[in-house]
């Protein structure tokens, strides 16, 4: 699991930011099938959790009906400079992590 | 934006929903996030829309702003965005968008807090065919905002 995230790299402060996350997953949701016609075990990312200095701004609890490779876009006020970690987990136990850091100037 | 007339008049939908949520209740599933963030076994979006509205007042999605295509050539990535507005200052809690037409019938939940600056999001759900997307929105107070929108899909997306 790939997580990749676009954060801006300085906003004014109160400024309305927008971030972007794409995690490389299948997302898998028990209906799919492989090549030879088997059933693929569901398998999808149960929790997007995003960060900003250590408080939740956004939790997504995602469900089947969320697509292959996950994409999000977040509003975000910026107040301050900070940090922002972003975490992804799925039904295996894998985890996706990735911080940027936002300048406010 | 589009404002859908709700399929069910709100007193049929309250009845409903009053049946399916005391058979929740039965089994001791009382809120969307114990039937959702536990419950591997996945309910009927009806179930699930109605553990969402147990003991709360459903009112239109008037504060609800969502942004779907009317047809979307490709069922496995309709990209939606959700936008749910503060009212008398309180911050919107959450948003579950649920499917009418799929095998598995939610999306997920998305939880907001005040430091999103305003209680919206963009992403991408699976449509297996034409269907009504609902978003039901905790927007406090005891009260969730419901918006039904129907998506035509011209090639399916939950298949193998």
């Amino acid at each position: 699991m790939k997580a990749r995230v676009r954060v801006p790299k300085s906003a004014a402060p109160g400024e309305m930011i927008e971030i972007k996350t794409l995690v490389q997953h299948p997302m898998h949701n028990g209906f799919h099938r492989d090549d030879d016609g088997n059933v693929i075990p569901r398998m999808i990312i149960h929790t997007f959790e995003m960060k900003f200095d250590g408080e939740t701004v956004f939790r997504g609890a995602l469900a089947p009906g969320t697509s292959e490779n996950p994409y999000f876009a977040i509003s975000f006020k910026a107040e301050r400079s900070g940090t922002f970690d972003f975490r992804f987990e799925d039904e295996s136990g894998a985890v996706a992590e990735v911080s940027k850091d936002l300048t406010v100037a | 934006m589009q404002k859908q007339v709700l399929a069910l008049s709100r007193r049929q939908f309250v009845l409903s929903a009053a049946a399916s949520s005391a058979l929740l209740s039965a089994m001791g599933v009382s809120s969307l996030a114990q039937a959702q963030e536990m419950a591997p076994v996945e309910n009927g979006w009806e179930d699930i829309m109605a553990a969402i509205t147990d003991g709360k007042d459903v009112i239109d999605g008037a504060l609800i702003s969502v942004e779907l295509p009317e047809i979307a050539e490709n069922g496995n990535a309709v990209q939606y965005s959700v936008a749910v507005a503060e009212r008398d200052g309180v911050f919107p809690k959450s948003a579950t968008i649920l499917v009418t037409g799929n095998p598995r019938p939610s999306v997920g939940t998305f939880h907001f807090t005040p430091l999103m600056g305003e209680a919206r999001f963009t992403s991408r759900l699976r449509l297996g065919q034409t269907q009504e997307v609902i978003v039901l929105a905790d927007v406090g107070d005891g009260q969730i905002a419901m918006h039904r929108q129907v998506v035509k899909v011209t090639i399916g997306g939950c298949g193998g």
